[in-house]
């Protein structure tokens, strides 16, 4: 009978649920178990609530233009709950340039008519689907792109916007395949990101026609009434086993019940997590979904060249301000998304969101909420200004930019030491690199923001490829274990091995070296040796206890064939504990590929 | 009582060995008749000559059955290998484990009586006139 499958997973932001729930899914046998640093799950997904406000501490939503998120809502039972970004919200965002807000032009009437761009840079960025696209296939930094393909005056207005708005980072070093992998793909395959945009909108209507339903243009945002905290409770509900708080895991090892690193022949891999203290989880199959410098130093110990290369990954810091407002003391009209100030503004903001006139419900009747947000790669030392030197700033800042004089009814600051992962340029590379590294350490994952993509999007789907991978290795390792447990009968069977089983005069060395052979020479030899300070060890033979100076034992990796303990194959983990039990845990145990031929 | 494996070590030094019943363990069944294997550094015609001279020597109430292949050695009462050709068996192991349950009190003497076979030939080790 097989046991079933431990899963661990380090980390229970929302990497980490998305990951749990879709393996609790494929594999319901499976104990899945989630370790937690913090005293809560959700990481930066999380939704404060106090004074009737109701504030955000990371993501403020998510986007349906990948449908990963909408979905995993709608499997926990959200579907019915979960609401779309008001309608001013999706058309109206700012710009704060020149101690003013400056629409953003949705449109091309609007573009055209816009004073964000001179006559110039309006046609050099039309002219963008005329240029010629790249060649080859090395990496190129945003702000390069854009100014390859827009002109400079766009490069510096958008590029900049748009990477203040959702990575907090310098566009001159942030990779555009990494970051906008979609951007990179539509000039790629249709030589322009505007014809890109265009043809593909052009397919979806007609696919939308096709079914006969209405067109809708993708890239809305969503969230829950309660914030996008009910979507973290609500994955945590449905777990068999909640996250484990208050767990410092300090290192993920090989379980020191042997195996190499993964080759073929070695045990199945089993890994050993151990937190501070005394706690520690055996585990066939581990995702780490943490952030990456967390992950670089549990795995430190074990792979230093992976943890460097997960380690070089850099973070930016955020400092997160909720101001609550009556709503009589904002003279603005709040009629949209909020305002981003281009890093290269060198203002104290990033940008302030306008939560109250994005979802409703998240401030008290006559008030309203604002999320501002400041530090960013370019400004890291705001994030630790004291709270009076940064609530002055804000005030200052909201002061110029929406006129208000007001003092806030409320505010909350949640600082960020390490916030967003910056993909500079490499950062597809390194990635390339880490996958390649894991190869050699079969059972590990590494999952999070840190890799492929930062939004939440991002992170459920890839918590539900990781899911569908963990699923695929721990089946096929279940398969792998029933074809050794075949091999076995079949084996013990032929005549030849089942007299040289019975003889009398054959030793175990022996036995062993001929069933590797018989087993196409897969797999190797346990040897069990006495511990220091003895000269024997005890196993057992017939049903009786046998001492010996030492043992030897076929394993395939999987299994010990020992056909004088048992009359099949034992899984190598048990067969490891029943001797230790025998022997005391020092007991020597080691694996050894191929034994030289004086020892068989 | 002498341990047969220190007295084989004592004459020749031992590569491998194995004994059953252990003696030293919890749990062990006297009742399972003994069964000795072991293999030695630097075997020769002359040592495998002394340990069947030895065995036929020695005058308990188990006979004592000696094989020696060309690699390893085991000692056993002749009885299992008996029971096992009688009966048609797969090996001595399978033998000695029919004869625990029907004559307990045959491994109980042949386990006994190990230890004096060993004095015996620790004896003849030492002072080869002896016998």
């Amino acid at each position: 009978m097989q046991l079933p499958p431990r899963i661990v997973i380090v980390g229970a932001g929302i990497s980490g649920l998305a990951v749990a729930y879709r393996l609790q899914v494929r594999l319901p046998d499976a104990t899945i178990t989630i370790l937690e640093q913090a005293d809560r799950p959700g990481g930066t997904t999380w939704t404060l609530r106090d004074d009737g406000f109701q504030v955000e501490t990371g993501p403020n939503g998510f986007l349906d233009t990948k449908p990963t998120t909408l979905t995993l809502c709608r499997d926990v039972g959200l579907g019915t709950q979960l609401v779309e970004a008001s309608q001013a919200a999706g058309m109206n965002r700012y710009l704060f340039l020149g101690d003013r807000l400056k629409a953003l032009p949705s449109g091309l009437g609007a573009f055209l008519g816009t004073d964000l761009l001179s006559w110039r840079g309006k046609l050099s960025l039309l002219w963008e689907r005329f240029r010629k696209k790249k060649e080859g296939d090395a990496d190129e930094s945003i702000d390069a792109f854009a100014r390859r393909r827009a002109g400079n005056e766009a490069a510096d207005l958008f590029a900049d916007a748009l990477v203040t708005g959702i990575y907090a980072g310098d566009p001159k070093l942030l990779s555009l395949p990494a970051c906008f992998p979609r951007i990179a793909e539509l000039e790629r395959v249709y030589g322009s990101v505007i014809k890109g945009f265009a043809a593909e909108a052009k397919k979806r209507r007609a696919e939308a026609n096709a079914k006969g339903v209405a067109y809708e243009k993708p890239g809305k945002m969503w969230s829950l009434p309660s914030g996008l905290r009910g979507l973290i409770e609500a994955i945590v509900a449905k777990l068999k086993q909640p996250p484990i708080h208050g767990v410092h895991v300090r290192s993920i090892l090989p379980s020191p019940r042997g195996r190499g690193a993964g080759g073929e022949g070695t045990n199945p891999p089993t890994w050993h997590i151990q937190a501070d203290g005394r706690a520690a989880w055996e585990a066939d199959a581990v995702v780490l979904t943490c952030p990456s410098y967390q992950q670089t130093a549990m795995l430190g110990e074990v792979d230093p060249t992976l943890a460097q290369e997960i380690g070089a990954i850099a973070y930016n810091r955020v400092v997160v301000a909720a101001l609550g407002y009556r709503r009589a003391d904002v003279p603005a009209a709040l009629d949209g998304f909020g305002y981003i100030a281009p890093e290269n503004t060198r203002r104290d903001l990033l940008g302030v969101q306008w939560c109250s006139s994005i979802y409703p419900g998240r401030a008290p009747a006559g008030c309203v909420l604002l999320r501002a947000m400041a530090g960013g790669w370019q400004r890291p030392e705001i994030v630790d200004w004291d709270d009076d030197r940064l609530l002055h700033s804000l005030r200052a800042e909201l002061r110029l930019a929406m006129n208000i004089t007001a003092e806030p009814i409320y505010h909350r600051i949640i600082r960020w030491s390490s916030a967003i992962p910056q993909y500079h340029v490499g950062h597809l590379q390194r990635v390339a690199r880490i996958e390649d590294r894991l190869k050699a350490w079969p059972g590990l994952w590494l999952g999070g923001n840190a890799y492929r993509g930062v939004a939440l999007n991002d992170c459920t789907e890839q918590g539900a490829i990781i899911a569908e991978q963990v699923a695929a290795y721990l089946q096929r390792r279940i398969l792998e274990t029933a074809k050794s447990a075949n091999f076995a009968e079949a084996l013990y069977q032929n005549e030849a091995i089942r007299n040289r089983i019975h003889s009398d005069v054959v030793d175990c060395s022996q036995l062993a070296y001929e069933l590797q052979c018989a087993n196409g020479h897969k797999g190797g030899q346990l040897n069990i040796s006495p511990p220091e300070g003895r000269d024997s060890v005890t196993y057992i033979d017939n049903g009786e206890l046998v001492l010996g100076r030492y043992h030897v034992v076929y394993t395939d990796g999987v299994f010990v064939y020992d056909p004088h303990w048992s009359d099949s194959p034992i899984p190598r983990e048990r067969y490891e504990a029943e001797i230790r039990r025998l022997n005391g845990p020092t007991v020597e145990i080691s694996f050894v590929k191929a034994p030289p031929p004086e020892e068989s | 009582m002498a341990d047969i494996i220190k007295v084989l070590q004592q004459i020749a030094e031992l590569d491998f060995w194995t004994r059953c019943p252990t003696r030293d363990a919890q749990g062990d069944d006297l009742a399972y008749p003994p069964f000795i294997f072991w293999r030695h550094k630097h075997p020769s015609p002359e040592l495998a000559a002394f340990f069947r001279d030895a065995i036929q020597s020695f005058p308990g109430e188990t006979r004592w059955e000696l094989i020696i292949s060309e690699r390893n050695w085991v000692l056993l009462p002749a009885r299992i290998k008996e029971h096992e050709q009688a009966n048609q068996l797969l090996g001595g192991r399978h033998a000695a484990k029919e004869l625990k349950q029907i004559d307990p009190e045959f491994g109980k003497l042949a386990n006994a009586e190990l230890s004096r076979l060993a004095e015996h030939i620790a004896k003849l080790a030492a002072n080869p006139v002896a016998a």
